[in-house]
């Protein structure tokens, strides 16, 4: 039998990538949160208890003009995609004790979930929560290393470099989509949100992403007989 | 209310929401047995995690209130060779290091070239 700590040091290998992607984007969402105006506590807090870039950032440009209502639901309307993904992880988990679970959920993300989702879903570990644990283990102290450091050189990051600041996480996603390969079924459903969410989010802002892979999900099930064979 | 417990009251609201949405739905299906008769369901998730995993990438790429203007950007083309060159990479290498390494060098070399 597997030991235990097995699959929760694999977690943490896996992890590694998500590590190097939270440096870079954390001292971002740090940086953006100082000049934003919140104290530190209040930037380390934002990560810990939100766990989000996308709506953090969305969030503190919010809090700097005082639309403190809009910055709520900024974070609401945006982490409202963890309904899915935390609905699309949950039979891989196993059948943990529920307070495992609830202590461990905090630390979904959109990469820790996209890690662990693809690994779990080959369903080669004994112990999926403790994967899961291990990816979470290495990837959300670095969060809330980065935001601190982002507090640090906040004046002092060249601004060439912000534009791999945004994009080292669709970079690191597009590795996801390869290893799809050769599914193409799972391919499309990939390629499909990749055009879609951006033109329902211009629609529906903050929904897109929620939206167009609810409904990508449900036209390729719906196809899946006629031009998607199964491939698995 | 002084604009430091606002800011304080943003962040617990919105902590609380997105613990709520994190764990709702784990909660409610990890006691499902789907492997027996719910595979549709399995499958149905799978579709939609990809379309997310998509969406991230192409969210990042376009921003959503500016569509128009985005697409008039050359940092928009820019960002779809590097993301296609990256496909590309991660399938000839594999793992996900050196293909992040190679995607982010490209992308700045690019963007000093064409941007």
């Amino acid at each position: 039998m597997r030991p235990v700590w097995k699959d929760f040091l694999t977690g943490c290998r896996d992890a590694l990538p998500v590590t190097l992607t939270f440096s870079v984007l954390f001292i971002a969402v740090g940086a953006n949160s100082q000049a934003s105006g919140l104290g530190l506590f209040q930037g380390l807090a934002l990560t810990a208890l939100v766990f989000a870039a996308p709506a953090q950032l969305a969030a503190t440009d919010l809090i700097a003009q005082g639309a403190w209502l809009p910055a709520l639901l900024a974070i609401v309307v945006i982490n409202f995609r963890f309904l899915l993904m935390s609905a699309s992880i949950a039979p891989y988990l196993g059948k943990p004790p529920r307070s495992a679970l609830l202590g461990s959920v905090q630390m979904i993300s959109a990469s820790t979930f996209a890690t662990s989702f693809i690994k779990l879903r080959e369903g080669c570990m004994t112990y999926p929560l403790h994967y899961f644990l291990g990816v979470c283990a290495a990837s959300f102290p670095t969060a809330i290393l980065a935001t601190a450091a982002g507090y640090a050189v906040q004046d002092s990051i060249p601004v060439w470099l912000h534009g791999s600041m945004t994009m080292i996480l669709p970079i690191y996603f597009v590795t996801f989509l390869a290893k799809l390969w050769p599914m193409a079924r799972f391919l499309i459903a990939g390629l499909l949100g990749l055009v879609l969410t951006p033109l329902a989010n211009s629609l529906l802002p903050g929904f897109g992403l929620i939206v167009t892979a609810l409904a990508v999900a449900t036209l390729l099930l719906i196809l899946e007989p006629k031009v998607c064979p199964k491939t698995t | 209310m002084s604009e430091n417990d606002l800011i304080w009251l943003v962040i617990l609201a919105g902590a609380g929401a997105s613990y709520a949405f994190r764990s709702l739905p784990l909660l409610m299906i990890s006691r499902l047995d789907l492997e027996e008769g719910g595979s549709d369901v399995l499958r149905f998730f799978d579709y939609a995690t990809y379309a997310i995993i998509g969406g991230i990438i192409g969210s990042a790429l376009i921003g959503g209130d500016a569509l128009s203007a985005a697409i008039r950007d050359p940092r928009l083309a820019v960002g779809l060779a590097t993301v296609a060159a990256t496909f590309v990479f991660c399938l000839r290498y594999r793992g996900s290091l050196l293909p992040l390494f190679a995607g982010v060098g490209l992308y700045q070399g690019l963007s000093w070239w064409v941007v």
